[in-house]
């Protein structure tokens, strides 16, 4: 468990400014009639939590719920200490929020800055001067800059997924909830992305969705894994390859499926890799995070 | 007062940092925690005898002024190249429409280019498309049609499905009645204008040509009103159902087809008019709290 995460019996604090303390309590959620959330717990103040798990696993159904969009069936959401559930306490929450949907939308005939701005009148912020600067400072930050004039429907995925997260940085927020944020970006996008994301995590509570498993390991100080609705596992990235040892082999021979075998697949060199409980005269391999993730959520049977 | 040889804490000294540095032209936009004046003499008074605590106001004043400074500097930039204020925005604001309310009505999903050619062709047909031979079909058809484009206009500019930025504006604080209301009027407004022009200019549309007027508000408040229950849409299909199920009930019911624009109806719209605003003031936090999903 990352430092950054502290301890449900800490005293919560107020601040107005710095890192929202994040605290989830046995959140379940269900939406038309299927169990999305079950039982999920979380805590964090500051640094980046990512949350990761295979589509379905309600990654974005858990961020909803923390950017008070979504009300949970059963369990509690506290952001700095108040009970979301509380009308006020939400709109308080939403001040210091930003939020990058799965899928941002636009009003397609607005120019680039004013649909940055609409969300930052939206955010209350003001006077008119300093909002206006604050705009141009994220669309700077996100390299936008240079298309701050061009319509939003004229702008690439890529692009319009960076005008969302530029959204999300204004005030800048003590809270920033980004759901998929490098969803549509390439390569060079998405190490920018991350270093915003991460010297974010300095001043603010950073909790981002992902199911690319390098990305997660790379900006998270805590990962936690979903699968199905569920929490099965939390940790620092670098525990995470930790709890696979032993229980990844190498067979020369398609294994016979058993109880024991999870998961196998035939490597280019013709081995079969192998994870589960091995057997007592198997040969182990070197456990990677991608072994461990997979023992975590993949899928049964041999590919 | 003679100067206290014990260091000043560090909070004391953010804050008397902080409350010097509102005082100057800095664009002050970091709310700050005012310190006690008796604080700010002590600590003025101790400054002058130590070299330590100068030097650590120094560090303290260099660290929070530079944020401030940095904000001055974007918003200077952003007066330079940031694109010019939209045309209707522009209008509004000489009109001394606050600049906020002003970008979110321009902002209005429904108030695009696409809501008034649809409000036209809509009014046009609705006029032409009756039996040229029966006017009075014609004026009722209008009367049917008129109140239901503002509540069209009311639906579409709010919430999912409406407004392409739904779900990350429901993530502010501001999302809720101020908006609802602002758009609203804006949809409401130019709804009205539109239809009493058509209505002015219309060979069609005789003696209860502003028979629309109290319908089209009541519709639009109740629609407002039950979206403290439901999704936009859903509100103005029910209102939408209501109001032409009412109309031909009472076209049935008596000899008169004008019936549902007599004065009595239109007291009736005036009532629910007032109901409904009672309502939306009542219900009013639910726009601004209520759950996404």
């Amino acid at each position: 468990m990352s430092a950054r995460l502290t301890s449900p019996s800490s005293p919560w604090a107020r601040p107005s400014s710095g890192p929202v303390v994040v605290h989830a309590d046995r959140l379940g959620v269900v939406l038309g009639g299927r169990t999305v959330l079950d039982d999920v717990s979380l805590w964090a103040s500051g640094g980046v939590v990512a949350v990761l798990g295979p589509n379905g696993a309600g990654k974005s159904t858990l961020l909803r719920c923390l950017a008070t969009l979504v009300e949970p069936a059963t369990g509690t959401v506290h952001l700095d200490g108040a009970d979301v559930a509380a009308p006020m306490a939400r709109i308080e929450a939403r001040a210091r929020l930003g939020y990058v949907p799965q899928r941002p939308g636009f009003t397609g005939s607005a120019r680039v800055f004013d649909a940055v701005d609409v969300l930052a009148v939206c955010k209350g912020l003001a006077p008119e001067a300093r909002r206006r600067g604050e705009v141009l400072r994220v669309l700077s930050a996100v390299g936008v800059a240079d298309r701050i004039g061009d319509r939003v429907k004229t702008l690439s995925g890529g692009m319009l997924r960076r005008v969302a997260v530029a959204q999300a940085l204004l005030g800048p927020p003590g809270l920033l909830l980004a759901d998929e944020p490098s969803a549509d970006l390439d390569p060079e996008q998405r190490v920018h992305l991350r270093h915003l994301l991460t010297d974010l995590g300095r001043s603010a509570t950073v909790i981002v969705s992902t199911h690319h498993l390098d990305e997660a390991a790379v900006i998270g100080d805590t990962v936690v894994v979903l699968d199905a609705g569920r929490v099965v596992w939390t940790g620092p990235p670098d525990a995470l390859t930790a709890t696979a040892v032993g229980r990844v082999w190498w067979s020369v021979e398609a294994p016979p499926p058993s109880a024991e075998l999870r998961l196998a697949w035939r490597t280019p060199g013709g081995r079969w890799r192998c994870l589960g409980t091995p057997p007592p005269d198997a040969a182990l391999a070197d456990p990677t995070a991608e072994d461990a993730y997979l023992l975590l959520v993949g899928p049964s049977g041999r590919h | 007062m003679t100067p206290s040889s014990v260091h000043p804490p560090g909070d004391v000294l953010d804050r008397y940092v902080g409350a010097a540095l509102a005082a100057t032209p800095y664009p002050s936009v970091v709310a700050l925690a005012a310190i006690d004046e008796a604080d700010a003499v002590r600590v003025e008074l101790h400054l002058t005898t130590c070299p330590v605590c100068r030097s650590a106001v120094d560090v303290r004043a260099r660290r929070q002024a530079t944020p401030r400074l940095d904000q001055g500097w974007w918003a200077i930039e952003a007066a330079l190249v940031a694109p010019p204020l939209p045309r209707l925005e522009r209008v509004l604001r000489w009109a001394q429409m606050p600049a906020d309310v002003a970008r979110l009505l321009v902002s209005t999903p429904a108030l695009r280019r696409g809501w008034y050619v649809a409000m036209t062709v809509a009014l046009v047909f609705g006029i032409s498309a009756a039996d040229p031979t029966r006017p009075d079909a014609n004026e009722l058809f209008f009367l049917i049609l008129a109140p239901l484009i503002p509540l069209a206009g009311v639906a579409l500019a709010y919430g999912r499905g409406a407004d392409p930025a739904y779900e990350v504006a429901a993530a502010t604080p501001i999302w809720g009645l101020r908006l609802v209301l602002v758009r609203a009027v804006a949809v409401v407004g130019t709804s009205v204008a539109a239809i009493a022009l058509a209505a002015l200019l219309s060979p069609a549309v005789g003696d209860h040509a502003a028979a629309w007027l109290l319908p089209a508000l009541g519709l639009s408040a109740a629609s407002l009103a039950l979206m403290t229950w439901w999704p936009p849409r859903r509100s103005a299909w029910v209102v939408a159902s209501v109001w032409v199920a009412g109309v031909v009930v009472a076209n049935g019911a008596t000899d008169d087809r004008y019936a549902a624009f007599g004065l009595a109806a239109q007291l009736g719209y005036l009532v629910l008019l007032l109901v409904a605003s009672a309502v939306v003031a009542v219900r009013s936090r639910r726009f601004s709290t209520g759950w996404v999903a």
